[in-house]
């Protein structure tokens, strides 16, 4: 493994491990607010209290709490948001590779809907339906390239059908669904976990947008993109406020496609074999 | 009608064989190093052989013994400035050209494009992906003419349909504009051919040619190739695994395992008395037409040719050979012998060697 | 001896693309006869186009015949339900030609060859396993190899893989398509003489269907030869090889290169493009390329005729053909 992969998987479990241990790090509730606390600046910089190290917000919150909250909400929203995704993209995917014939040109036909309308504007209608519940924010945010799947496994599963291998497995008796099970899905797991690695990096984005725009995550709640949103109004003096919950959003986009890059060219080599 | 022709001889081979003349292909101690994972591998080892104008050499081998990449090497398609990263050629070969020798291995890349195509032409197993999907077949042709030779336009399409009424495609004119996909696999290899030889080479390297090809189809394209083949009187490096093709093409034989030429010899010598153990195996691994079926069984050789990596001490073959003495067979390095005129072999178990090459 | 495989009248079609947007039927195999005797070895020769890899997979119903009857055992293969014809697959199998796609490159060698059990769910898990160790050594692979992937064994232990998946099931009859084509020369000799001491032991009735006239000698005790989808010679091996009666035999034998020096041949054959089979000439398929052709030809098809003992063909012009 390349140094800068090595890299970033540590940089990964680093900040698993900081969400997932936050209450024990920080000693602060990130919605407690304090206004003679407000506006403190981090570590690094003059005016450091000696407690807030990242700083703390316009309402006295404390930013490091905030951070490894945030990143709580956004990723555990990003990976379940992914998680739909894949599910509903993969098993259409699988009916229509393997079921072909009509079902297969209705499901490609959804899939040419939804690629042509603009997902932004679909996410904004759901939203204004249904509110921001943090349920409506997974399913929404999990819509977001459910075709991505859908067509790449519908692909895959179109080369598989043709193989030797599968002909073989029908002659010795197979239905089709045991040849979906033994055969198709292990062999279409890699490129699958290759495309959900490079996917995830999307819907985080695609959260803190919306939570940056305020149609996201609601307040109290910490969420990275909100974070960001609401640092907008103090850049000039105040910037550390939108910079922290700026670089962990980057940290994590750049680290996850990294990888996801990796993994890619070393599972195809695999896949070549 | 069609039992009449297999019983017709053509002279003797040794007759074609002028050893007087210049050869026009000229291989001395080629080498080839790869660059794997698990450092440098030499895929071939020590080839060595001349192929005079109008004569056939045929290099036999299983794949993986190194008869491609030595045409490629020849090509200079692996080496300086070929495709192959990390592949190191070293050794000699010279072509002869009208302005004299040429080492191919050492000249630089502009010599040898220039030479490809014109002096020294190859064809390929698999006709469809040598030509260009997208562009006609007369274009192609034409154009390889152009690249090479200072013709106009129309002068190098009129000598493309010579071409290809040359090599037999009917309706010449029509097929001018036809694409590849268009085509039959036999008429693709057909193209191949005229494109190959409408320089007028001098020396023809030809790569599996009919092995993707059904039989009868193949028995045309053999046949049209030897005809060129006396007509302009080529040069040729035919490989191929099919012991039959070799019978009929072949004026000499390079038999090779290993990466390295176990066997050398005109064809009817290695046929009718093989020296070198994997050579008879081979001969008696081949299911062949003329055996007759009753009671003689295929035998088949144990066990399989080494990668390049894993090779045994000693002799390659000694691990599948029937003959093998512990040393020196086992432990040393077995160099190419002459037990009898003209009749190279690798072997310590073949008669007493009269001098190294 | 009884015939294990009665076919009749086998039609299987395939509409293609043809020139421009018009769709045409492809007949790749176009109404067969054929018998298969139980315990014997029937090679299925032809070039490409011929139908005989269709052919091969319409007995087995892997493609979907369009017309006709194939009776295996009694039983009448075309129209039986996917359950019954799942049982009856046990006893039917097929080798394939590629040894690497004819694998998954995901599942273990235990696996592959388990998975016919398991899919009928025949005995336990140990019971299974014991059976896949038992065949391992049947097609001569050590052991340890049942834990490898496909992509660490070579191509002629692959092809042992395959034959022992196919014979897990203990099937009466085996289609071997192309088994050895892929192969290494000296792979190709060591699987040869596997199936034929394997179709010796086990008692196996073999359809081996090959474009190489070379092995069908080595194997086969009847040959039958095919040309853009119909039969034109059958009989037994020796026979047909020593005096072809159909003219495609005759340039087909021809054709291949005679591994005699000595004996070089002219091959000065007609130069004729074999027709595709969208195209099928009236008549005869093969008058096109044929020297001894008549006007007969030319508007009838010839059905198959008796040409000696055992042996049919399907000309005309048989008795005016020199030997």
């Amino acid at each position: 493994m390349p140094l800068e992969i090595k890299l970033c998987c540590i940089i990964t479990a680093a900040l698993a491990l900081a969400a997932l241990f936050a209450p024990w790090i920080v000693p602060f509730d990130p919605n407690a607010t304090n206004i003679l606390e407000k506006l403190k600046p981090p570590f690094f910089l003059e005016g450091f209290d000696g407690v807030h190290w990242l700083g703390t917000d316009q309402l006295g919150r404390d930013l490091l709490a905030r951070c490894l909250y945030g990143i709580r909400v956004s990723v555990g929203i990003a990976l379940l948001g992914l998680m739909v995704s894949a599910v509903v993209g993969t098993i259409a995917g699988l009916a229509a590779g393997l079921v072909g014939g009509w079902l297969d040109r209705c499901i490609m036909l959804v899939v040419d809907v939804f690629i042509s309308v603009p997902f932004l504007l679909l996410v904004l209608v759901g939203i204004a339906v249904f509110g921001s519940d943090i349920i409506v924010l997974i399913l929404l945010v999990g819509l977001a390239r459910w075709e991505s799947y859908t067509r790449i496994v519908r692909g895959q599963v179109l080369q598989l059908r043709e193989m030797p291998f599968i002909e073989a497995s029908r002659s010795l008796g197979a239905s089709t669904s045991s040849i979906a099970w033994r055969h198709v899905l292990p062999n279409i797991a890699s490129p699958l976990i290759v495309l959900i690695t490079l996917n995830f990096p999307a819907i985080l984005l695609l959260e803190s947008s919306l939570s940056f725009l305020g149609i996201g995550v609601q307040p109290p709640t910490a969420s990275l993109g909100r974070m960001v949103g609401d640092g907008r109004d103090y850049l000039i003096f105040s910037w550390w406020v939108a910079l922290a919950p700026a670089v962990v959003i980057i940290s994590i986009t750049f680290v996850v496609q990294t990888m996801g890059d990796f993994l890619r060219d070393a599972l195809d080599v695999r896949i070549d074999d | 009608m069609f039992a009449s022709m297999t019983n017709s001889s053509i002279p003797s081979t040794a007759e074609k064989i002028n050893h007087r003349s210049r050869p026009v292909l000229s291989v001395r101690h080629l080498k080839i190093n790869l660059k794997t994972d698990s450092g440098n591998v030499a895929i071939v080892k020590n080839v060595s052989f001349d192929i005079h104008p109008g004569q056939t050499l045929a290099l036999v081998g299983e794949s993986g013994a190194g008869k491609s990449i030595t045409s490629l090497a020849i090509m200079r398609l692996v080496g300086r400035g070929g495709n192959e990263e990390g592949a190191q050629v070293t050794g000699e070969v010279l072509l002869d050209t009208e302005q004299g020798p040429i080492d191919l291995i050492q000249a630089p890349i502009s010599t040898i494009q220039m030479l490809r195509g014109k002096t020294l032409s190859m064809i390929f197993q698999e006709p469809m992906t040598s030509l260009n999907p997208v562009f006609r077949v007369g274009w192609q042709i034409a154009e390889a003419i152009v690249t090479h030779e200072k013709l106009s336009w129309a002068a190098a399409e009129a000598r493309a349909l010579d071409m290809l009424k040359l090599v037999g495609i009917p309706d010449p004119l029509a097929r001018m504009r036809a694409f590849p996909h268009e085509l039959s696999g036999g008429m693709r290899q057909r193209i191949m051919v005229a494109m190959a030889l409408s320089c007028r080479p001098r020396l023809l390297i030809a790569d599996e040619p009919t092995t993707a090809l059904d039989v009868t189809v193949q028995a045309q394209v053999l046949n049209l190739i030897k005809r060129l083949q006396s007509e302009f009187g080529l040069g040729m490096l035919f490989i191929t695994h099919d012991l039959g093709v070799v019978a009929q093409m072949a004026d000499t034989v390079a038999v090779m395992y290993a990466g390295s030429i176990v066997e050398y010899a005109q064809v009817q010598r290695v046929f009718s008395q093989p020296l070198h153990p994997y050579t008879s195996a081979l001969l008696r691994s081949m299911p062949s037409l003329t055996h007759d079926s009753a009671g003689t069984l295929l035998e088949p050789i144990r066990g399989a040719m080494p990668a390049m990596q894993d090779l045994p001490k000693g002799c390659a073959f000694h691990p599948r050979c029937d003959y093998v003495l512990s040393p020196p067979c086992t432990t040393t390095s077995i160099p190419l012998c002459e037990p009898s005129e003209h009749h190279w072999v690798r072997c310590v178990r073949s008669e007493q060697s009269k001098g190294e090459r | 001896m009884q015939n294990l495989v009665t076919v009749r009248g086998l039609t299987t079609s395939f509409e293609v693309s043809g020139q421009g947007w018009r769709r045409k039927l492809l007949h790749a195999v176009d109404h067969v006869d054929l018998e298969i005797r139980e315990g014997e070895v029937l090679a299925l020769v032809g070039e490409s186009g011929s139908g005989k890899t269709t052919l091969g997979r319409s007995i087995l119903r892997l493609v979907e015949p369009s017309a006709g009857s194939v009776e295996f055992d009694g039983r009448e293969l075309i129209g039986m339900s996917k359950q019954q014809l799942r049982l009856l697959r046990r006893e039917m199998q097929l080798i394939f030609q590629d040894p690497f796609a004819s694998l998954d490159p995901r599942m273990t060698v235990m696996q592959i060859i388990d998975e016919g059990l398991s899919i009928h769910r025949l005995g336990t898990a140990p019971d299974r396993e014991k059976r896949v160790f038992e065949m391992l050594q049947l097609v001569g692979l050590d052991a340890s190899l049942s834990a490898r992937y496909p992509h660490a064994l070579s191509g002629g232990q692959r092809q042992r893989v395959g034959i022992a998946r196919a014979l897990a099931l203990r099937p009466r009859f085996i289609v071997a398509d192309e088994a050895v084509s892929s192969l290494d020369v000296s792979a190709q000799a060591q699987i040869l003489r596997l199936l034929a001491d394997l179709r010796q032991a086990l008692g196996l009735t073999m359809l081996f269907i090959t474009h190489n006239l070379n092995v069908v000698k080595m194997i086969a005790d009847r040959v039958c030869v095919m040309y853009l989808g119909k039969i034109v010679e059958t009989g037994p091996t020796d026979l047909v090889f020593k005096s072809p009666a159909h003219p495609y035999t005759r340039l087909l034998l021809a054709s291949v290169p005679n591994p005699n020096p000595l004996e070089r041949s002219n091959w000065d054959l007609p130069n004729f493009e074999p027709p595709s089979g969208l195209n099928k000439p009236k008549g005869c398929a093969f008058h096109s390329r044929c020297p001894y052709a008549v006007a007969l030809c030319e508007e009838t098809t010839p059905s198959l005729v008796d040409a000696g003992v055992n042996r049919q063909a399907a000309c005309f012009r048989l008795s005016d053909i020199p030997k």
